[in-house]
């Protein structure tokens, strides 16, 4: 072979013929350049030589969530990691000062500032500060093991817009790395100096380091100062496949969900601009000059009991899905900014509370969302693993909506859902919306959405979900309809539809008191079974409305005109 | 032997002059920290930029730049490849790529001078574009 073939990718020009690793083909699979490249690394790296601080230097160790990016800046077109030292993956120190000064200025007075960051002082007179800021290196070579390629896929305008474009992009993470940073000093600090010292860094990283912290990445267990609300719970799924195949929990699905459900609720509410605007101050946006901004949310999923495992199709035995099982998880929703007035705070608080209170209601979180997961509520489906599941765990249970037989609770939750999404005004203007923008398919208004429910007495008890694979009354049938939608099918244009119905078996808990008048959660084995649904005009979707309209089972209309 | 001037710091000059009113002089920056990368890296980036509408004056700054280690080297004695190259055609773009690592086109004694005069080059734009950047 010629003496360029054998030259490492990152010597070569980033050019179609030459190196590309941030070009991602989806029918290629694990045969991606980026592979290559990311093989390249971790086979250069000096595995053996773990970088070590001088011994003046101050060290802590943190361990990451899930991924980690410290964006070199370097390749337009991808992002990956500072590489460091010996071909170690590096926090630079640079930047390891940015977030410290930042942290340090919400937590310490002006001239405690000056001393440990420098700066300019009263008079306008530059101090030099007496810390030195040296960077993070992986405290062993166990990242090195892990997949690095990390895709990408935003599929905001797929899901809510009419099917819009959608296209994956590879980036190079690390995979829940444990970093060492380091801190010195060019003044001797006291030990409660250091100890400030070290708490200060600890809030620099609890509001997340590198890149796309919002959705979760560079994100450590705690969150003291940044934290808006917290949620308990657990859920269960498909997960992830990395475009090599490899299975993976990916947390950066909270954010699409909240945020997609963000977009729905303002959608049926205003405008499509202004709801766009919106969604892009709560959760950030990426764009050119002004249009990029950095939401005023983030969030940072813990599930330190997580497990992934395989489903087998019975019926197809090369079926095999990867699954996950969270456990007892913690999901926070993080203050990205911290110049909001304690009202705004509060505010903001209760709409993200009830936002996930709808998520939980009405949808799911990931892969399937739409769908009640099918091994609890229909498990002698066998063909595909379908749907997911999720629940509030004990500390969450009070934001279960408690309900009665009549399910009125849940009308009652819909309508302040959608009244309460216009108080936040102080956000962005609200424009009084005259008609729903044609072509947005999930606007969150009565005259665009129904939601029917019932009370089931057990999981065994779903009716609904035995529409969407049989008839549901004589020969009429959803299956494979505009309203389920399908996937994966070679037979149809397109390959895959997005539905327009959701299902979903939301748990029933009980709210009583104990004998002091403090209220207990108790769960029942009940459901609400919640049909949501965006009709059409289609033949099928009115036949099935006019079915509903017929109480069959139980079922009613809980929210939405008919 | 006389000492003969390359004018290296003069070459740069007469880049950041011709390049100050497209925006683009930022990329000084990046044209310094890419030799790490070695001559393919460098040459290859005006192609990938090339490519962008709207990164055509970025492409041409270092192409032009390129161009300009090109002829300094040439001043000296040294042929540094420069095929017009079409970034869509991928056998063009390997045959160059090739001449750059090719003991019998390029010595390595000549990739390190090359590569050193780039330094320089490189060196004395982020010099000029720190006093002529907007």
């Amino acid at each position: 072979m010629p003496a360029d073939d054998y030259v490492p990718l990152m010597f070569q020009a980033q050019v179609e013929g030459r190196s590309q690793i941030q070009r991602l083909i989806p029918s290629q699979k694990a045969d991606q350049q980026a592979y290559d490249w990311a093989k390249q690394w971790q086979k250069g790296c000096d595995k053996n030589n773990v970088p070590q601080f001088e011994s003046h230097i101050q060290t802590r160790k943190y361990q990451f969530t899930w991924r980690m990016v410290t964006n070199s800046g370097q390749d337009a077109g991808v992002i990956r990691p500072v590489i460091g030292e010996r071909g170690w993956a590096y926090f630079p120190g640079s930047s390891m000062k940015g977030a410290f000064l930042r942290a340090c200025r919400q937590l310490c007075p002006a001239d405690e500032v000056l001393l440990f960051c420098g700066g300019k002082d009263k008079d306008g007179e530059l101090h030099p500060g007496m810390l030195r800021f040296h960077g993070g290196y992986p405290n062993d070579a166990e990242w090195l093991d892990n997949s690095l390629v990390d895709v990408v896929h935003p599929q905001e305008d797929w899901q809510s817009k009419n099917q819009g474009n959608h296209s994956a992009f590879i980036q190079i993470s690390l995979h829940q790395p444990t970093f060492v940073f380091g801190i010195s000093s060019s003044k001797t600090l006291t030990s409660e100096q250091w100890e400030l010292v070290w708490k200060v860094w600890r809030t620099a990283l609890e509001q997340g380091i590198g890149s796309r912290v919002s959705a979760g990445y560079g994100q450590i267990a705690t969150h003291s100062g940044n934290k808006l609300v917290g949620f308990s719970l657990s859920g269960e799924g498909p997960a992830s496949k990395l475009i090599d195949g490899q299975e993976e929990f990916r947390p950066n699905l909270f954010k699409a969900a909240l945020r997609g459900h963000t977009r729905r609720l303002f959608n049926g509410i205003t405008d499509e601009a202004t709801a766009d605007r919106i969604t892009k101050l709560l959760w950030g946006g990426i764009g050119r000059g002004e249009d990029a901004i950095v939401g005023l949310l983030g969030i940072s999923f813990n599930a330190p009991n997580l497990e992934l495992e395989e489903w087998q199709s019975p019926v197809h035995r090369n079926n095999v899905v990867p699954i996950y099982e969270t456990g007892d998880a913690v999901l926070d929703v993080l203050l990205m900014k911290s110049d909001l007035t304690s009202e705004q705070q509060d505010e903001l608080k209760q709409f993200i509370i009830r936002l996930m209170k709808f998520a939980m209601l009405l949808g799911g979180f990931g892969k399937s969302w739409r769908r009640a997961y099918h091994p609890h509520f229909f498990p002698a489906y066998k063909r595909q693993l379908i749907g997911c599941h999720w629940e509030f765990t004990k500390r969450s249970y009070p934001l279960y909506i408690p309900f009665g037989e009549d399910l009125a609770a849940i009308t009652k939750f819909l309508d302040t859902f959608h009244d309460k999404g216009k108080e936040l005004s102080w956000l962005q203007k609200l424009e009084p919306q005259e008609k729903l923008t044609p072509g947005i398919r999930e606007a969150w208004h009565q005259s665009n959405v129904q939601v029917w429910g019932r009370l089931a007495r057990d999981k065994k008890d779903s009716l609904a979900i035995r529409w969407l694979h049989e008839p549901y009354q004589g020969a009429k049938s959803i299956k494979h309809s505009e309203l389920t939608g399908w996937s994966s099918r070679n037979d149809l244009q397109p390959k895959t539809k997005i539905g327009r119905i959701w299902h979903r078996l939301y748990p029933r808990f009980h709210r009583t008191q104990n004998s002091d008048g403090r209220p207990i959660w108790k769960p029942t084995t009940q459901y609400a079974e919640l049909l949501t649904i965006f009709p059409d005009d289609s033949t099928v979707s009115d036949d099935f409305l006019d079915f509903l309209g017929r109480k069959p089972y139980g079922f009613k209309q809980l929210w939405g005109n008919q | 032997m006389t000492w003969k001037l390359y004018e290296i710091d003069r070459t740069a000059h007469d880049l950041v002059l011709e390049f100050r009113d497209r925006e683009v002089l930022g990329e000084s920056h990046k044209m310094r920290a890419t030799i790490a990368y070695g001559l393919e890296r460098f040459w290859g980036e005006h192609l990938r930029l090339s490519q962008k509408e709207k990164e055509r004056d970025k492409s041409d700054f270092w192409k032009a730049t390129w161009d300009a280690l090109c002829k300094v080297m040439k001043d000296a004695g040294i042929t540094v490849p420069n095929d017009s190259v079409n970034p869509r055609n991928t056998s063009e773009i390997k045959s160059m790529a090739a001449k750059l690592w090719d003991e019998r086109v390029l010595t390595i004694e000549q990739r390190k001078v090359a590569l050193a005069v780039l330094i320089e080059i490189c060196d004395s734009l982020v010099w000029w574009t720190q006093r002529y950047k907007k």
